[in-house]
């Protein structure tokens, strides 16, 4: 169990360095699921650290740990009833400061580029401007139907609904019905 | 009562703002103390299925606050702790004091439904009480969790009246008494803890209220609660034409001589504002487990009248106050000790059919055709190989609703007595327990023609792993889910040992049948009632229902005159 823990702390740690996060502002909690043999839904406790399973009355600590707990949230616990962990946990945390506003370029007179597909929507077929992401700049706005592709997502616009982008680049996406009966 | 007066007799005391706020508070913590039984109970049928229920009562044991939970425990939570009243008076309640009953004459369901409730306290003042009920898997029936056959109560477990399971904060010999007596101690005191956490949650809930707002601005809300519940279900029910409407039907049998059908038969009389259910001339008490206390009557009753009168409101203490109910002791309906209670729910189900039936007439534009109506119950017991555990299952069975004026009926939806139970995810069942579930599919052509057509049944088909048992409770094949208005009726269920096999047996009740490993048993439920002829069905409708599967193609020739 310890050397899992740690095994899972080691990779976290060296992602976040790959990140550029530095050493002082890592922290790592390692925690567990556990429940009472035979319950379905858990609590998650804290454990003090990876190496802490390792001491030798770490089966008591957690069980009285976890007793506490239940008590907090359910008004009784059942300290002695075979406990069982589900899950390991291990939480990598990163504190890095808030990111600065990003502005996007300004759209300027020409149209978006795009192509053009069929695309089904409620069992008919329409002609649907597909649209690069990165194409998409601040004060651009357009009608559905429409799908916005990037790597990370795709948006589908359906008929009926506008988009507007705004001054950071975010889609903002009307339903034109609701706009109407407002 | 004109607006002025309104305002003068019970707003000046609590504005509508307030009242709102202490409704809602109320509901949300009945949805809280539901939430902690499920999170922490030990049982699949609570935690997964949720075959429970929870309450805030007042002191004169109304409902302030319900989870949405069983249907069929309508309203019947508080027949409990008066029940504790009657024997032992007011003076009875202690803090710290948690209750327990499962008696079937004073509950009125089986004992499997065990009621834990407690007296709730602020400052000393007795203010109200905290209940809840759940499904025990087992209560030392003679039958691993509950019999097909059982003939008395005494067969069928542990029966308790009221007795104090905590007394000032501490456990009784009770808790003692039911270690010893069930065969699950361990899951089942699980369970029982996880109702009392429930409790507790519900008792802080009431207690914050009250500190918040007084015990005199949380009654006169209540007061106004009630009132307009009331008068919301008085205007409804005033709206019904006056007379005298009546339907009845039979479950297939008791159990025991499944050659005799018994017949349920009901009398609605609508007066004014009043509405009147009887049931007396229901069959005498079986002596199979089909029977139920009179409180699971009125509950059934209320729900067929909720379903007509206020679906969409939250049932309270002001709720079927224009309803009165005439149930004969002695009846199925009025079941008296030493009466088996195991199957308490099978004509109940029926009759909430029955009162849509009944009132079809007068209320044409809200009535719905009958369901499938019945819980389809399959338990499976044994000891599992792989662990050297025994295990026990419950599971109810889903089936197709009743079209109404305007809609088809829904497909594969558990039956109306269960409410909000769900059906056991394959993944857990196939995990826990050595079988299989190699199909589950809802069957096509069960649900029956119509302009609009009933929903259809569900197929569900287990393949047993290792040697157990099986009971099967399977109902309502000789009183079919009726159509309306010229829609016909729903297929019966069925259910298949073996399909295809030489030793292929078909059967709709048994208890604790040995079963083979590799032996395999098919359960399929009935679809629904049709409403309105089918003449008048869109003809575009009946090709959609082939298009999506929902009938087969030789369905629609065959009740559509189909051509495609």
């Amino acid at each position: 169990m310890s050397s899992t823990l740690k095994r899972i702390e080691i990779e976290a740690l060296a992602s976040l360095e790959s990140e550029g996060v530095p050493e002082e502002r890592r922290v790592v909690q390692h925690s567990v699921d556990v429940r009472y043999q035979l319950q379905e839904f858990f609590l998650t406790v804290d454990l003090e650290s990876a190496e802490e399973p390792l001491a030798e009355d770490f089966g008591d600590r957690l069980a009285e740990r976890f007793a506490k707990q239940y008590a907090d949230r359910y008004g009784h616990a059942n300290l002695g009833a075979p406990i069982e962990i589900v899950t390991l946990r291990t939480r990598v945390t990163g504190v890095i400061d808030s990111a600065e506003e990003r502005v996007s370029e300004r759209a300027g007179d020409y149209g978006i580029p795009h192509s053009t597909r069929p695309v089904v929507f409620d069992h008919e077929t329409q002609d649907t401007m597909i649209i690069d992401r990165e194409n998409l700049l601040a004060g651009h706005a357009f009608d559905g139907p429409a799908i916005v592709v990037e790597d990370t997502a795709t948006t589908v616009v359906p008929p009926d609904f506008s988009v507007r982008v705004d001054e950071n680049g975010a889609l903002i996406i009307r339903n034109l019905e609701a706009e109407r009966t407002r | 009562m004109t607006l002025l007066e309104h305002a003068e007799s019970s707003v000046g005391r609590v504005d509508p703002v307030t009242v709102e706020i202490i409704r809602n508070a109320l509901t949300s913590a009945a949805n809280d103390m539901n939430a902690t039984l499920i999170r922490s109970a030990y049982s699949p049928i609570l935690y997964e299925g949720g075959d429970c229920v929870v309450a805030l009562l007042d002191v004169d044991h109304q409902v302030l606050g319900q989870s949405a939970g069983l249907p069929l425990f309508l309203g019947n939570l508080e027949t409990c702790s008066k029940a504790v009243e009657d024997k032992y008076g007011k003076q009875v309640w202690q803090p710290d004091d948690v209750w327990i009953l499962n008696d079937s004459y004073l509950g009125g369901t089986h004992l499997n439904d065990v009621t834990i409730f407690a007296p709730v306290f602020v400052d000393g003042d007795h203010v109200g009480f905290s209940a809840t009920r759940a499904h025990w898997m087992d209560m030392g029936s003679k039958d691993v969790g509950g019999s097909m056959d059982s003939v008395d109560i005494f067969q069928e477990g542990l029966r308790m009246g009221p007795v104090k399971l905590h007394e000032a904060g501490r456990e009784t010999f009770v808790v003692d008494i039911i270690s010893t007596n069930v065969r699950f101690p361990y899951q089942t005191i699980g369970d029982m803890n996880a109702m009392i956490a429930a409790l507790r949650m519900g008792t802080n809930r009431m207690q914050e209220l009250v500190a918040r707002y007084g015990i005199t601005t949380i009654e006169a809300s209540r007061d106004e609660i009630f009132r307009q519940t009331e008068a919301i279900e008085r205007e409804t029910v005033a709206a019904i034409p006056d007379g005298v409407y009546e339907a009845e039907g039979v479950l297939d049998n008791d159990g025991i001589d499944l050659d005799t059908p018994i017949p349920i038969r009901l009398k609605v009389t609508v007066d004014g504002d009043g509405i009147d259910f009887d049931v007396t001339e229901s069959a005498d008490q079986t002596r199979g487990p089909v029977n139920c206390g009179v409180a699971q009557a009125v509950s059934a009753l209320r729900v067929g009248y909720k379903l007509l009168i206020s679906p969409d409101t939250n049932s309270n203490g002001g709720s079927f106050r224009p309803l009165s109910t005439q149930v004969r002791e002695g009846s199925v309906l009025g079941a008296v000790a030493p009466a088996a209670c195991q199957w308490y729910f099978s004509h109940l189900g029926l009759l909430i059919d029955l009162v849509s039936k009944a009132l079809a007439p007068a209320l044409p534009g809200r009535v719905v055709a009958a369901s499938h109506g019945d819980s389809m119950i399959i338990n499976t017991a044994g000891t599992d190989p792989r662990t050297g555990r025994d295990w026990v299952t419950m599971e109810a069975t889903l089936g197709g609703w009743g079209a109404w004026d305007g809609s088809d009926g829904e497909s594969a939806l558990i039956n109306s007595v269960n409410g909000s139970i769900k059906d056991l995810p394959i993944e857990m069942v196939e995990t826990k327990y050595p079988f299989r579930i190699s199909a589950y599919r809802i069957e096509p052509d069960t649900g029956a023609p119509g302009q609009w057509r009933g929903g259809n049944g569900a197929t569900r088909e287990y393949e047993f792993l290792s040697d157990c048992t099986v009971g099967l409770w399977f109902e309502r094949s000789r009183t079919r889910p009726w159509g309306l208005f010229g829609g016909e009726a729903g297929s019966g269920p069925e259910v298949v040992i073996n399909p295809g096999h030489p030793d292929e047996e078909h059967l709709l009740k048994v208890n604790a049948r040995p079963m083979k490993a590799g032996d395999v048993i098919r359960l399929t439920t009935s679809g629904g009632g049709g409403y309105g002829r089918v003449a008048d069905r869109d003809p575009k409708a009946v090709a959609s229902d082939v298009v999506n599967g929902h009938i087969s193609r030789e369905y629609a020739r065959r009740h559509y005159g189909y051509d495609g």
